[in-house]
């Protein structure tokens, strides 16, 4: 299951914070832990850089892309390489919408459809879509692909 | 006038002129006072009515006959006399008192004006009062009525009970409104609450009731009352409040009821007293009993409907359980109400007979009421009232005969069906529910089950010829039409045949055409349909009704409840239920409320289902999904109404939800299997899967056989055509897989058919629009396609697929389908995407959940070894066989390792970080894998073999085949497989991988490198060298940069690699030594007590009891120092001790778990952690070593110091266990072969006898001078916990040694070892002797008493002379008490343990044998009996003091040692360890140990109180006290010691310490020397160490003894044993405590300072001190208890 999925700015700001699974109590540590572990490592690291780091059974992957850092954890059958699967969806789908790799300004103009995208990559936990077309497709509420 | 008045109290209304004005006066008065109490005006109407027709028969009675006053005389005209007579107003006096009475009514009626007004200015006030009061006036005013003996019965009475009534009626709803207001008192809500609409004077009687039930309830039943009231408004009321109060006093009731009904029973009197209305005829007036026709031609049906109520509720009462004749008269009147003209009335009198009541009545009241209806019998009464008419009504008479109720029943019901009114048939149809309900009960409690076939008059009178006749006769005029129904069925007689017939009639209603009366009907039938018969007719009905689009949504619901809650009182009909409720969802599926629907599903209970097996159902159910999904779809197409879909979508989820929870999978089953059929609707089928998806999740849950193969139909799939939908269906798959792989087995390969299962499944899965169209039809799978699936996790699903089924037990009789899944599964091993290849790859190891068997593991382990990737002849590539001949050949068999080496290795070298993890993971599940199946035997033979052994010969292509197998992004890994091409075994690729492994831990992210490190640990072989493992742990662990939960995971991984292997133990510990030592800071506690709970209880139990028990002290002692620590240590080191405890713990683990063979190497690598040399700040030198410790900074020093003495703690505790050395299991008793020996063989017979506990002495030696203070007193305790448990000659060994430890002597000795810690350790050496004097004086009491017993021994040999029993009891005691001493140092099983030498066993025998002591003294061992924790704490002041000596035993003993053969020569006890540890000193193994204790021996608390804490303090006295004597605890081991020895003449070694041994022995003095000259210069060598005992806490008191003990120190052993010797009443004594003197005759004392006791008297001492105290006192009294007598 997809625990969560966080973005934040280049400081640690929460942009999106979506929690699957996670009890309340919970979410606040993951988000500490997610943010204080972008600020050990993603200094200097390469737009789309995968890194990684996993907590007992669960798996964190998370990047940097433009002026946003991308937190997707996983556990179970979402292991790091399933994660790497789910954050290259996102990433590729941000910049997609944004065109660019966004800076945090750029993000937050196309906040909306970003958040509709995501929610057809993630859903409930699992990820959904992962073609870029299909999202683009569905979040104008059409078909994900055309039938013959 | 008359007809003014009649109408006017007809009507209650008052067309009186005269008195209009009045009444408007006042009611514009009242109203303007209080314009909301509009009900007040109707009341005081009634007041004034009444009043004035008082006034009116006042009025008649004194002007004469003219003046008919009342509307029953106008028409029924009587003597105006004999009307006053009978009305009882005869003269003026009762006049005058009804006139009063009412006056107080109405005075009492303004009064409650008065206070309703105030209540109305003041809100808040007390109701309660105001209904008290009202109640009370109420009371009052009929009392007076009714009691007054002269108005017994007379219009006047009748108007003031009128009157009443209405006050009684009106009241409420006047004072209610105000009490609403406020209601804020409970009582008067619940109050309220039942008093509101018409019923206001409910409430009223209510109250009374509670107030004055019996003198109510007989007012009100009383005859006159109601007579007088004369108005079918009240007598309904009457009667409806008389039933309601009957159910809750049916006794009361009944027997108010029963009181009047005595002149003609009460069957005749309440139709009379019903009948005695002004309407009726006349003869019913005078208390007529009652005739039946009156009681059904009575006008008013509500009143009768209360009366069937009420009959109910008596007849029904258990309350009357003892009168039987007032219940079956309550009965008869009920069941004539079923005759009863009025609908309303015999349909209530068939709802009480069948047990409704007011739904909320049990199962079995409705079952005995279906019993009722169909048994029991109308009898009629022959009634009185009849008896009049009875000439002219001789065919009436007939009707009176027994009659079936059943009968009856159906026969009305039938007529009421037949009607045209709607509301009779929605009534009658609503009847026909409650029997349908009745019935369902009585079938639900089996009352029925046999019975339907028996004629109904099987249990009447065989009345039945006059059946017809007599039903034309009772069926009221407006029900005749049915009597020719009735006689249509005449000839079925059975119940079975009249309900038969009945609902022939019921179904013809359905024709109705009010879809009101049609639901009821339906409902009807739904309730009447029996679980046994046939409901085609019923679904036709409803399928047929449906169609019809008047239906309102709500009652299509309502059915459906209804449905429901036949379902619940009928689970067998889950079946025919769930078909009507398909109906209803085919039919109407717009119309229904999910919410109803999915209410109907969830009461399917499981075990239901499984009942059912019906397939029926089951796809009924899918019906009603598909159909719902067909209505989103519709909804959908139609998009205009949008609005609906979310709702409808929010339905089908709920519902499937809901199916979830019933477990009605086969729904969703369903819904899979409709969904293609309209595959044309793109956003249908997207939506759908949206819709479907808790419809997916739920079908693992399912018994899945059918719903397996619909899911997995192609044409399904195909159609979906939907990599999401696809990638679900496959995960779902996957997870049925787990529940029941053969069916899903069997679902995938019955399509398989064309060709196979293998070429199929890439077939389905790339039959998606994406692929290209060569796929799309059914072709035979080609491996390219499901290499080539774009969605990765629809893999990962389909490896777990093939895993399971591959694996499936159930499909063991199939080896066909398992071999073409594992073929599939092993081709995913060559997925481009990692992730599919990784979880192919675990599943080839076996690994599924974390849950797996070992056996699993370890087969997985082999089949990664042994198996080989024949790749299939894929049909699908024919026709682009030419093409791609190249490609055909990638098709040879591969070894699955190879493969799979060769992808981690490409894998390895990626730059991906995830990459990276995850392959590092894949190795350590490898390593799992691996270690699984080490530990089943099943690899130990084969890893040098070659991987091609298995395979076909195919080698020769290999790199060739590798090149081509590896897709393009692995593809750099190719020329790694290349390399490593030329070792092809198994450990060769093994080594391989784990070469490119280990070069990963340069990963710059610790996540990767703690994950490879876990790999490495869990491929680390146990037969290989770990020094690798090692050297990259200890240098990982030096990076800052760790976390410390890696840390700990990675602890975690040690602690499952031991479980794993507990082989391995060693070498796991040694990883876990560098853990502690590099990251002391870093370890969670909580991780490292993890590993310790690896060791299973039985473990535990297959040690033996000391084992345990000790280990279990082991605990609780550590716990108690690691408190200490805590205490003494500093703020920041909470974390320390629980890590040190863990660290024991581990060891402790690995200790136990290793077996016997293993406890040597364990306890070896415990105390490595001995060997590190302490933490020099600063000394970065060895930073990647091992054996170098990385403490820095002040806490991670403190946390190694603790770990060191943690370890000398464990190996004081546990060194005996490991090297199975015991004192009392020792074969050689001491002192006979050992003496023999010269020192140096003795040594070298230690050291040869047990290398494990030699080695462990010496580390814990080097410990005891080497460490910080903390750890050279442990280290002390831990050798003297081992020189008690030990044998010879491992006790003398530590008894010299703690000689020479205690005195000093060893300085410069130790100065050269170079092992100073940075603390100074005084000149006077290692400052323990305050701590170990006491346990050197144990060792030397055991000694003594040996060689005492010795010389026993011998004296009676030579004198050839038995043990007296004297003796044998002194020695029993001697030897007692040295083991409670020693007991207090260790545990030693008592029963077992003799501290007077194996030679002692037999005489101790033959005392216990004589006196009957059990020997299994485990219960009063004092570690048994008191417990770890009171030995520990408890015995602790006792153990602070020296223990005395026995003097007779010292004096015998010294005495005799002369006389000892053996001993003559030899010194005793002090000479023998001198003589052994000399050669020890010498040949001693390498001190690279360091041993550590932490229990605590008995001066424990001492040291860490006094020693410990004060340090410097101690270090001040040592510099200070050289060459000076001990303080005092030692000075009471010198004195015995001396004295004992100077009893022998050895006075020399007398004054010289026993610390002078140790010097001695140790370099200087050879070991020949000992005995020859033991006088020596031990003195003086001795003075001028100085004596370490000085270091021991420094308490003012000792500084002070120095002096006198300094100088008179030879002299005054000589002196104190001659006075022993002189005086043998002489005592000494030992200050416990500090004692301040309370008065003049009493002494202080200082703890320790020593006494000598006069005399005893009542608890107190007189003593004398050998110096004035503070005081200046020498003697005095002192406490008992606080000196210890010596």
């Amino acid at each position: 299951m997809l625990l969560a999925l966080l973005i934040s700015n280049s400081v640690g700001n929460i942009l999106v914070e979506r929690y699957q699974g996670v009890p309340t109590e919970e979410r606040l540590h993951w988000r500490s832990f997610l943010v204080k572990l972008g600020a050990d490592n993603l200094k200097g690291a390469k737009n789309e850089e995968l890194l990684v780091a996993s907590h007992k059974s669960v798996y964190i992957v998370y990047t940097v892309l433009g002026d946003v850092s991308v937190y997707v954890v996983g556990k179970d059958e979402y292991d790091e390489l399933a994660l790497a699967e789910v954050i290259f969806v996102i990433t590729s789908t941000i910049k997609d919408v944004c065109g660019k790799p966004p800076s945090e300004r750029l993000f937050l103009d196309k906040y909306g459809k970003i958040c509709l995208c995501l929610d057809e990559v993630v859903w409930t936990g699992i990820l959904e879509n992962t073609d870029k077309e299909r999202i683009k497709r569905l979040i104008r509420l059409k078909p994900p692909t055309e039938f013959n | 006038m008359s007809g003014r008045l009649t109408s006017a109290r007809g009507a209650t209304r008052v067309p009186w002129g005269a008195s209009g004005s009045l009444e408007l006066n006042i009611q514009v008065r009242l109203c303007a006072v209080l314009p909301h109490f509009v009900r007040i005006r109707f009341w005081l109407h009634c007041c004034w009515v009444h009043l004035i027709h008082t006034a009116a028969a006042f009025e008649s009675f004194s002007s004469g006959p003219s003046l008919p006053c009342f509307g029953r005389q106008s028409k029924y005209p009587v003597n105006r006399k004999a009307y006053w007579v009978r009305v009882g107003v005869m003269d003026l006096e009762s006049f005058l008192v009804s006139l009063m009475s009412l006056l107080l009514l109405v005075w009492s009626s303004i009064v409650m004006l008065v206070h309703i007004e105030w209540v109305f200015s003041r809100s808040g006030m007390d109701f309660i009062t105001i209904d008290l009061y009202w109640c009370v006036s109420v009371l009052v005013v009929s009392i007076v009525f009714f009691s007054s003996p002269s108005t017994a019965g007379g219009d006047t009475v009748g108007c003031m009970a009128v009157l009443s009534g209405h006050i009684v009626e009106f009241m409420p709803s006047i004072v209610y409104p105000y009490l609403k207001t406020f209601a804020c008192v409970m009582e008067l809500q619940c109050f309220l609450s039942e008093c509101d609409g018409d019923k206001s004077c409910k409430p009223v009687f209510r109250c009374l009731h509670y107030a004055s039930c019996a003198a109510f309830s007989f007012q009100l039943t009383s005859l006159s009352f109601w007579v007088s009231f004369a108005d079918p408004v009240a007598v309904r009321h009457a009667l409806e409040i008389l039933s309601e109060l009957a159910t809750r006093d049916p006794y009361a009731v009944a027997m108010a009821l029963g009181r009047l009904a005595e002149p003609g029973g009460i069957l005749p009197n309440l139709p009379c007293i019903l009948a005695s209305f002004p309407f009726y005829p006349p003869h019913s007036m005078f208390y007529e009993a009652g005739a039946l026709q009156d009681v059904l031609h009575l006008h008013d049906v509500l009143a009768r409907v209360s009366l069937a109520r009420l009959c109910y509720t008596i007849s029904r009462a258990r309350a009357l359980d003892e009168r039987p004749d007032i219940r079956s008269q309550f009965n008869s009147v009920l069941y004539q109400l079923l005759l009863d003209p009025s609908e309303r009335v015999c349909f209530e009198a068939i709802f009480c007979v069948l047990g409704k009541s007011d739904n909320t009545e049990r199962t079995e009241e409705r079952a005995a009421g279906w019993y009722r209806l169909t048994r029991e019998i109308l009898k009629l009464p022959e009634a009185p009232s009849v008896s009049s008419r009875e000439a002219s009504k001789d065919k009436t008479q007939k009707t009176r005969r027994p009659q079936p109720l059943i009968k009856l029943v159906m026969r009305r019901l039938e007529s009421s069906f037949r009607s045209f009114s709607r509301p009779v048939l929605h009534a009658a149809a609503r009847v026909v529910q409650e029997m349908g309900k009745s019935r369902a009960a009585a079938f639900a409690l089996g009352l029925q089950d046999i019975d339907e076939g028996a004629h109904v008059n099987t249990f009447a009178d065989a009345v039945d010829s006059h059946d017809s006749d007599a039903n034309e006769n009772l069926q009221p005029e407006s029900t005749r039409k049915a009597s020719s129904v009735s006689n249509v069925t005449g000839g079925k007689e059975t119940i079975a045949g009249l309900l038969a017939s009945l609902m022939e009639v019921v179904r013809t209603t359905v024709a109705c055409e009010c879809v009101y009366v049609r639901a009821m009907v339906i409902k009807a039938l739904i309730w009447m349909q029996s679980p046994h018969e046939s409901f085609d007719e019923l679904e036709s009905i409803i399928a047929s009704e449906l169609s019809d689009p008047a239906w309102p949504a709500t009652l299509l619901n309502d059915i459906l409840l209804t449905l429901h809650a036949r379902f619940k009182a009928t689970p067998d009909m889950a079946v025919t239920l769930l078909e009507i409720a398909r109906v209803f969802a085919t039919k109407v599926p717009g119309k229904i409320d999910a919410d109803v629907l999915q209410l109907l599903w969830k009461v399917l209970p499981l075990s239901e289902f499984h009942r059912l097996n019906t397939y029926n159902s089951l796809s009924m159910i899918q019906n009603t999904v598909v159909d719902n999904i067909r209505i989103l779809d519709v909804g959908i197409a139609g998009s205009s109404n949008s609005d609906l879909v979310p709702a409808h979508t929010m339905a089908i989820n709920k519902f499937s939800e809901s199916v979830i929870r019933s477990n009605l999978q086969y729904a969703a089953l369903s819904a899979l299997r409709r969904l293609p059929l309209d595959p044309g609707n793109p956003a249908f089928l997207h939506r759908a899967v949206q819709g479907c998806k808790p419809v997916f999740r739920c079908l693992h849950y399912a018994s899945c056989a059918a719903f397996s193969f619909q899911l997995t139909s192609l044409s399904f799939w195909v159609s979906f055509a939907d990599p999401v939908a696809v990638r679900h269906a496959l995960e779902i798959l996957s997870e049925l897989a787990t529940r029941d792989p053969y069916a899903v087995a069997m679902a995938l390969g019955r399509l398989a058919e064309p060709g196979g299962i293998l070429p199929n499944l890439p077939c389905i899965l790339a039959s998606f629009p994406f692929y290209p169209p060569h796929s799309m039809f059914y072709e035979a799978g080609a491996l390219q396609d499901v290499l080539h699936l774009h969605d990765v996790l629809a893999r990962v699903s389909l490896a777990r697929l093939c895993y399971t089924i591959s694996r499936a037990r159930a499909l063991d009789e199939r080896p066909d389908i398992r071999s073409q899944f594992n073929s599939v599964l092993y081709q995913l091993l060559l997925d481009p995407s990692e992730r599919v290849c990784f979880e192919a790859i675990f599943c080839v190891l076996g690994k599924s959940d974390n849950t797996e068997r070992t056996e699993e593991r370890a087969a997985g382990w082999y089949r990664l070894t042994r198996e080989i990737l024949k790749l299939p002849e894929a049909p699908s590539v024919s026709s682009r066989e030419a093409s791609k001949d190249k490609t055909q050949k990638t098709r040879r068999p591969q070894p699955l390792i190879k493969l799979v080496m060769r992808r981690l290795e490409s894998s390895f070298r990626s730059f991906s970080r995830p990459v990276l993890h995850a392959a590092a993971r894949v190795v350590q599940e490898m390593g799992k894998s691996r270690a699984a199946a080490f530990a089943l035997g099943l690899q130990d033979i084969d890893e040098g073999a070659h991987v091609n052994t298995f395979a076909d010969a195919v080698d020769s292509h290999d790199s060739d085949a590798n090149e081509n197998l590896q897709p393009e992004s692995t593809r750099k890994a190719s020329s790694v497989s290349n390399v490593t091409g030329g070792k092809e075994t198994i450990a060769g690729l093994l080594a391989s991988l784990m070469e490119v492994v280990r070069t990963t831990v340069a990963c710059e992210c610790v996540y990767v490198r703690a994950m490879v490190i876990k790999a490495l640990i869990w491929m680390q072989s146990p037969h290989e060298s770990f020094d690798e493992l090692e050297s990259i742990i200890a240098s990982e662990l030096s990076d800052p940069a760790w976390p410390a939960t890696l840390l700990n995971d990675i602890l975690l991984t040690l602690h499952a690699r031991f479980k794993a292997t507990p082989d391995m133990a060693v070498t796991l510990l040694e990883i876990a030594r560098v853990f502690a030592t590099k990251v002391p800071g870093k370890i969670d506690a909580d991780v490292l007590q993890l590993l310790w709970k690896v060791l299973p209880l039985s473990e535990f139990h297959r040690l033996n009891t000391y084992n345990s028990l000790s280990m279990i002290q082991n605990t609780v002692v550590d716990n108690i120092r690691i408190l200490d620590v805590g205490i003494a240590g500093s703020s920041n080191s909470d974390l320390v001790p629980a890590h040190t405890m863990a660290i024991n713990k581990f060891s402790e683990t690995c200790l136990v778990g290793a077996g016997p063979d293993g406890k040597h190497t364990a306890l070896e690598a415990v105390t490595i952690v001995l060997d590190l040399p302490p933490p020099q700040p600063g000394s970065m030198s060895g930073l990647t070593s091992v054996d170098s410790v990385s403490a820095s900074d002040p806490k991670s020093a403190l946390a190694l110091q603790r770990l060191v003495q943690a370890a000398v703690w464990f190996l004081g505790e546990n060194a005996n266990y490991a090297a199975s050395e015991y004192a009392w299991e020792s074969a050689t008793p001491p002192g006979t072969a050992l003496m023999m020996l010269d020192a140096d063989k003795m040594v070298a017979a230690a050291s040869s006898r047990n290398p494990t506990l030699a080695g462990a002495l010496t580390r814990l030696q080097r410990c005891a001078f080497s460490g910080s203070w903390e750890i050279r007193i442990t280290a002390a305790q831990a050798l003297t916990t081992i020189a008690i448990r030990s044998g010879e000659p491992f006790r003398l060994q530590i008894y010299e040694f703690l000689h020479t430890l205690a005195h000093g002597g060893l300085q410069s000795q130790l100065s050269e070892m170079h092992l100073s810690n940075g603390e100074d350790q005084g000149a006077s050496g290692t400052g323990l002797g305050v701590l170990m004097s006491p346990m050197i004086k144990v060792l030397d009491e055991m000694y003594r008493a040996q060689d005492d017993l010795i010389k026993e021994i011998r004296n009676h040999d030579n004198a050839k002379k038995e043990w007296a029993d004297e003796e044998l009891k002194k020695l029993y005691e001697t030897h007692e008490r040295l083991l409670d001493l020693v007991s207090l140092f260790c545990f030693v099983p008592r029963a077992k343990y003799l501290p007077l030498g194996p030679i002692s066993a037999k005489l101790l025998d033959i005392y216990r044998t004589r006196h009957n002591i059990s020997t299994s003294t485990g219960l009063s061992d004092p570690a048994v009996a008191t417990g770890i924790s009171d030995l520990v704490y408890e015995f602790k002041p006792v153990a602070a003091e020296p223990d005395a000596l026995d003097d007779d035993l010292v004096n015998a003993w010294a005495a005799n040692l002369g006389d000892d053969d053996l001993l003559g020569n030899n010194a005793p006890a002090m000479s023998r360890v001198n003589e052994f540890l000399a050669g020890v000193g010498a040949d001693a193994p390498e001190v690279d140990d360091e041993n550590i204790i932490s229990r605590p021996s008995v001066s424990y608390d001492d040291m860490w109180a006094k020693t410990l804490l004060e340090p410097s303090e101690q270090e001040e006295d040592d510099a200070r006290s050289s060459g000076t004597s001990s303080p005092e605890s030692t000075g009471s081991v010198e004195s015995s010691i001396s004295s004992h020895f100077g009893g022998v003449s050895y006075p020399s070694l007398f004054s010289s310490r026993p610390t002078s041994y140790g010097a001695s022995q140790t370099s200087e003095r050879p070991a020949a020397s000992r005995f020859s000259n033991p006088s020596v210069g031990g003195t003086s060598m001795y003075e001028g160490r100085g004596s370490p005992i000085r270091e021991e806490p420094s308490s003012y008191s000792y500084e002070s003894f120095e002096n006198p003990l300094a100088a008179n120190e030879s002299q005054s052993f000589g002196a104190q044993k001659e006075e022993r010797v002189s005086s043998g009443n002489q005592k000494y004594g030992t200050a416990l405590y500090d004692f301040t003197a309370g008065g003049d005759d009493e002494l202080n004392l200082t703890a320790g300072e020593e006494v000598e006791i006069e005399e005893e008297m009542d608890g107190w001492f007189y003593v004398k001190k050998k110096r004035p105290g503070r005081d200046g006192k020498m003697a005095g009294l002192v406490p008992v208890l606080y000196v210890n007598q010596s």
